[in-house]
C-alpha cells in the first residue's frame, strides 16, 4: 500500500518528463497507474466478506507514536476503488478538457497529489498519519481550484476552501492527539477495540465535537458548506473528481472509520441527524434555485453529504445500509453528470440551463450519460440509485414519521434538480435543434458514459456489490447492518413512498419558475449567510493584521525593549511572587575589593545615564563591561572571562567605527517617560536580583555540572569542561549557535550594502 | 585615510602575534581556557586592527580569501565533523578519537569536537569580518 502511494506521488513529481513526447495523449498515459491500483486493489474484491484484507506497517517517529501503518478492510476498499477507478476516468477527460492549458503540467502534478493523498488518508491506519494525509488533500485542492490562478474569484475560493477546512483539520487534530491521550495508541485498529474507555472518558463529548467539527467542515455540512459551491471555480475535472470519490469524501470517511468506537450515543445521534438533516433540505432546496450546472451540482452534493451524515447518526443497521448504498452511487453519478456538465461548457461555452437547449440532437453520446447519471440521481428503477433511496426510506420509516418526511422532502427536491440538471437542457426544444455539428471528443463523454452504464449495471444487478462489498463495510459500522434487499422487486410500502416522491419531485420542477419567484423574499436572509458572515470576518482580519503589526512593530528600539521588559517583569514577578521561597541577604563573606568592583560597575552604569556624548557613553559602558569580566576571572570562570574581555574589545571598537554615522546625542525622551523607563529598568534588575537570591536557598534540581566534571575526561577526553560542553556535550546547540551568527552576520551585510531604508 | 606611523608599525608586529595567538587559543581549547569562539574573536581584533592601520583597501589586498566564503566553509566542517560518525555507522554528533603522535610534542589525542570546533572559529571569524567590513565600507 504504501508503494502504490510512493508511485502515485512518484509520478506526480516525474510526469512532466512525458509532456513534450505526446501532449494529446498525455492524460492516457497518466490513466494507466490509477488504473493499474484499481485492478490491483479490485483483486481483493469478493475474497472474503469479513475482516481485514491487507495490513503493513513501518517505523517512522516511533517517540511520537507515529507509524507508517496501512491497513485495507471493506469500507476502506470501497473507497479506494473509487478514488482509483474516477481518478483514472478524471484523468484522461481532462488532458481533453485542458489539452491546450499551458500548465498542464502543473494541473496534473496537483491532481496525482491530491488523489494520493486520498488515497493515504483511506489507507492510514494511524490517526497521525490520517492527518497529515487530510490536511494533504486540503493543500492539494487548494492548488486545484485556484488552478486558473490568474482569475481572482479562482484564488478567493480556493483560499475560503483553504481556511475552513483547515480551521477544521487543527479542531480534527486536537481530537485526535486527545483520542490518542485516551486510548494511549494512534492506530486504528487499537482505537475501534477501545470503544467503552473512549465513551466513558469526561474528555469524550469534546473529542467527538472536534472530530466532528473537522469532518462537517471537510465535507460542506451546513454553515460551513458555503466553501463548495464556491470550489466550482476549479477546472470541471477537478469538481467532478472533488464531489465525487474524493476531499468532500474525506469527512464521511472519517466518521464512519471511527463510529464503531464513538457512535450510538445521544451525543453522536444530536450532533449529526439535526446538522445532516438540514443541510440535506437546504442543499437540494437551494440546487432547485440555481441556473449554472455546476452549482446545481454542487448545492445537490451537499444535500447528499448531509443525507450521509444524516444516516450515519441513525445509526441502525439498516441506515447505514442505506448510506453506502447512497455513497457508492451519488459518486458514480456526481461524477458522471460533473464531466457532463464540463463537456456541455467546453463544447457550448455556457453551462447556464436557460441558454442550453436541444443538447440531445447535438451531444447524442453525452446526453446519453447524462439521462443515465440523472435517473440514477433521482432514484428511478432500475438504476442504482433507486435502490439507494429504497434502503433510506426503510431505515427512516424504522426510525419513525419526522425522520421520514425530512427525508423524502429532500428526495423529492433532488429529483427535481436532477430533472434540471439530466433532462431539461437536453430535450427542451429537442425539434429544433440541428444535429451535431461536429462529433465530441471521445475522452470527453468516455468517463460519463462508462459511469452512467455502471450505475445501470449495478442496479440491475447489485448482488456481488452488495454482498462483497457493502454489506462487509456496513457491518464494520453496526453488526446488526444485515442483508441490503437490493435487486429484489416486490410491491412495498417503501415503492409507494418513491412513487409520492417522484409526483412531487416532478410538481416542484414544473412550478419552479413561480418557486423562484416566491424565493426572491427569501434573499434578506443572504445578509446572515455564512458565506458573507465569512467574507466580512475575513476583511476585518486583513485590516486589523497590518493595524498590529504596524503599532507593535513600529521600528523603535526603545519601545520593543520597553515592551519585552514589561512583560518579563509582569510573568516573571507573579510567578515570583508565587514561589514559597525565603530571600537571605547575607553581606558577611564580601571582600573588599569585591565591594570595590561592585561599586565600579553601578557607579559606571549611573554615569553612563547622565553623560553627554556617545564616545563617553560608549566609553562608561565598556567599564561596566570590564567589570563583570573581572567578576568572572575572580570566580573561576576564565573561559567567559576571556570571551567578554575580547567581546567588549571588539564591540568598543565596532561602536569607535561608526560614531561618525550617529545623529547628535540627544534626548529622545520627555520626563514621563524617563521617569517610566527609570522605574520599569529599576523593577526588572530588583527582580532578576531577587530571583538569583532564590535561586540560591532552592535547590529544584540536581546540579549538572558534577555529570560534567566527571565525564569530561573519559568521554570527551577534554580537561576544559567548558570548551567540551560546547563542542561536544551539547554540540548541537552550538551548530545552531553559529548558523544563527551566520545569519545575523548575513542581515548585517545585506542591510547595509542593499541599503534598506 | 592616513595614520600615523606608530599605528602602523605596531600593527605589524602584534597582527602576527594576534592571529598565531588566536590559533594556540582554538587548539589549547580543549584542555585549557580558550576555543573557537575565543580564538575567533581574538583573531578578528587582528583585522580590526589592520582596518584601523591600514584601511580597508589593503587589508582586502592582503587577504587571499573572500570572509564569506569562510562562514560556509565553517558550517560544513561543523556539521561534517558531526555527520561524519553518521557514516561510519554511529549516532550524530557522536565523538570520535585518535590519538597521534607529533615529535617533540608527544601524544596528542585528536578527535571530532576539535573539528568542530575548527568549524566554530571559521564562521565566527567570517561572520565578525563580515559585520566589520560592511560597517567600514559604509
Amino acid at each position: 500500500m504504501l508503494t502504490s502511494l510512493m508511485f502515485i506521488f512518484g509520478l506526480a513529481f516525474l510526469q512532466p518528463l512525458f509532456h513534450p513526447f505526446d501532449r494529446k495523449r498525455i492524460g492516457w498515459l497518466l490513466a494507466l497507474l490509477p488504473l493499474s491500483l484499481f485492478l490491483y486493489f479490485y483483486g481483493f474484491y469478493g475474497e472474503s466478506t469479513s475482516g481485514i484484507l491487507i495490513q503493513e506497517s513501518y517505523e517512522w517517529v516511533p517517540i511520537l507514536g507515529l507509524r507508517l501503518s496501512f491497513f485495507l478492510d471493506h469500507l476502506s476498499l470501497m473507497f479506494v476503488l473509487l478514488i482509483t477507478g474516477i481518478g483514472a476516468l478524471i484523468l484522461i477527460f481532462s488532458g481533453a478538457y485542458l489539452g491546450d492549458h499551458t500548465d498542464l503540467s502543473h494541473f496534473f502534478a496537483y491532481l496525482l497529489l491530491f488523489m494520493g493523498s486520498m488515497l493515504g488518508l483511506v489507507l492510514a491506519n494511524n490517526l497521525i498519519l490520517l492527518f497529515i494525509f487530510w490536511e494533504l488533500t486540503s493543500f492539494s485542492s487548494y492548488l486545484l481550484i485556484g488552478f486558473h490562478h490568474e482569475r481572482k474569484a479562482a484564488r478567493e475560493a480556493a483560499l475560503q476552501a483553504f481556511v475552513i477546512t483547515t480551521l477544521g483539520g487543527l479542531a480534527m487534530l486536537v481530537g485526535v492527539i486527545l483520542i490518542g491521550d485516551v486510548v494511549g495508541s494512534y492506530e486504528l485498529t487499537d482505537i475501534l477495540s477501545q470503544k467503552d474507555t473512549l465513551l466513558s472518558d469526561h474528555r469524550y463529548p469534546l473529542l467527538l465535537c472536534l472530530i466532528a467539527f473537522g469532518c462537517f467542515t471537510k465535507s460542506a455540512q451546513f454553515p460551513f458548506h458555503f466553501w463548495l459551491p464556491g470550489a466550482m471555480q476549479a477546472p470541471t475535472p477537478v469538481s467532478a473528481y472533488l464531489h465525487s470519490a474524493t476531499m468532500v469524501n474525506a469527512g464521511i470517511y472519517l466518521m464512519v472509520r471511527l463510529s464503531p468506537a464513538l457512535g450510538s450515543t445521544e451525543l453522536w445521534f444530536w450532533l449529526l441527524v439535526p446538522i445532516g438533516g438540514f443541510t440535506m433540505v437546504f442543499g437540494a432546496w437551494t440546487a432547485l434555485f440555481k441556473t449554472d450546472l455546476k452549482l446545481i451540482l454542487a448545492y445537490s452534493t451537499i444535500s447528499v453529504l448531509g443525507m450521509l451524515f444524516f444516516q450515519l447518526g441513525l445509526g441502525s443497521g439498516l441506515a447505514i445500509n442505506g448510506m453506502m448504498l447512497l455513497l457508492i452511487c451519488h459518486a458514480l453519478y456526481k461524477a458522471a453528470l460533473f464531466m457532463v456538465a464540463g463537456a456541455v461548457d467546453h463544447e457550448q461555452g455556457t453551462r447556464e440551463i436557460d441558454q442550453l437547449k436541444g443538447l440531445a440532437k447535438k451531444m447524442p453520446l453525452t446526453a446519453l450519460a447524462a439521462v443515465l447519471a440523472a435517473m440514477s440521481y433521482a432514484g428511478l428503477p432500475p438504476l442504482l440509485g433507486f435502490w439507494a433511496k429504497e434502503g433510506l426510506y426503510r431505515s427512516q420509516l424504522e426510525a419513525g414519521w419526522p425522520f421520514l418526511l425530512v427525508g423524502m422532502f429532500a428526495n423529492m427536491l433532488l429529483f427535481a434538480s436532477a430533472l434540471l440538471v439530466g433532462v431539461y437542457p437536453f430535450f427542451r426544444g429537442f425539434r429544433a435543434a440541428k444535429g451535431p455539428v461536429k462529433i465530441t471528443e471521445f475522452a470527453l463523454y468516455l468517463g460519463p458514459l462508462c459511469l452512467g452504464f455502471l450505475g445501470l449495471w449495478l442496479g440491475l444487478a447489485p448482488g456481488g456489490l452488495v454482498k462483497y462489498l457493502l454489506e462487509p463495510a456496513s457491518r464494520f459500522v453496526s453488526s446488526s447492518a444485515g442483508s441490503m434487499l437490493a435487486g429484489d422487486y416486490h410491491l412495498s410500502f417503501e415503492l409507494a413512498l418513491s412513487l409520492v416522491t417522484y409526483l412531487g419531485g416532478f410538481l416542484l420542477f414544473w412550478y419552479r419558475a413561480g418557486l423562484i419567484k416566491s424565493g426572491r423574499e427569501l434573499d434578506v436572509f443572504e445578509v446572515v449567510s455564512p458565506q458573507r458572515l465569512y467574507q466580512q470576518g475575513f476583511l476585518h482580519f486583513k485590516k486589523f493584521a497590518p493595524w498590529l503589526t504596524e503599532h507593535l512593530q513600529n521600528g523603535y528600539l526603545r519601545f520593543y525593549l520597553f515592551v519585552m521588559f514589561s512583560a518579563v517583569l509582569v510573568m516573571e514577578g507573579w510567578a515570583f511572587m508565587l514561589s514559597p521561597t525565603d530571600i537571605t541577604l547575607d553581606f558577611s563573606g564580601v571582600r573588599y575589593w569585591e565591594w570595590a568592583l561592585t561599586g565600579l560597575i553601578i557607579g559606571a552604569s549611573i554615569a553612563t545615564l547622565f553623560v553627554r556624548r556617545f564616545l563617553f557613553a560608549i566609553l562608561s559602558l565598556s567599564v561596566v563591561g570590564v567589570g563583570v569580566v573581572l567578576i568572572f576571572a575572580l570566580y573561576n570562570a576564565p573561559d567567559l572571562a576571556i570571551t567578554l574581555a575580547l567581546v567588549e574589545a571588539q564591540t568598543l571598537v565596532l561602536l569607535v567605527f561608526l560614531l561618525s554615522h550617529l545623529p547628535r546625542y540627544s534626548a529622545v525622551s520627555g520626563k514621563w517617560v524617563k521617569l517610566r523607563d527609570g522605574l520599569l529598568s529599576a523593577a526588572f534588575g530588583a527582580l532578576i536580583t531577587g530571583i538569583l537570591l532564590k535561586i540560591k536557598n532552592q535547590n529544584l534540581f540536581e546540579s549538572i555540572s558534577g555529570y560534567f566534571t566527571q565525564n569530561s575526561m573519559d568521554l570527551a577526553h577534554g580537561k576544559n569542561i567548558v570548551n567540551v560542553i560546547l563542542v561536544d556535550f551539547r554540540g548541537l546547540d552550538t551548530l545552531g549557535e553559529i548558523t544563527v551568527l551566520m545569519v545575523a552576520g548575513i542581515g548585517v551585510f545585506s542591510l547595509i550594502k542593499l541599503k534598506i531604508k | 585615510m592616513r595614520n600615523g606611523k606608530i599605528l602602523e608599525l605596531s600593527a605589524k608586529m602584534l597582527i602576527p602575534m594576534l592571529v598565531f595567538c588566536s590559533f594556540w587559543v582554538l587548539l589549547r581549547g580543549h584542555n585549557a581556557a580558550g576555543g573557537g569562539f575565543e580564538g575567533a574573536l581574538i583573531g578578528s581584533v587582528a583585522f580590526s586592527l589592520s582596518l584601523l592601520a591600514f584601511g580597508l583597501e589593503r587589508t582586502k589586498a592582503f587577504l587571499p580569501f573572500d570572509p564569506r566564503s569562510l562562514i560556509g566553509i565553517g558550517l560544513l566542517v561543523a556539521l561534517g565533523s558531526a555527520l561524519f560518525p553518521v557514516y561510519r555507522g554511529l549516532g550524530f554528533f557522536r565523538g570520535l578519537w585518535v590519538e597521534v603522535q607529533i615529535p617533540w610534542v608527544g601524544g596528542y589525542v585528536l578527535g571530532t569536537p576539535q573539528l568542530f570546533d575548527v568549524g566554530v572559529y571559521l564562521v565566527v571569524v567570517g561572520s565578525l569580518m563580515i559585520i566589520i567590513f560592511s560597517l567600514w565600507e559604509d
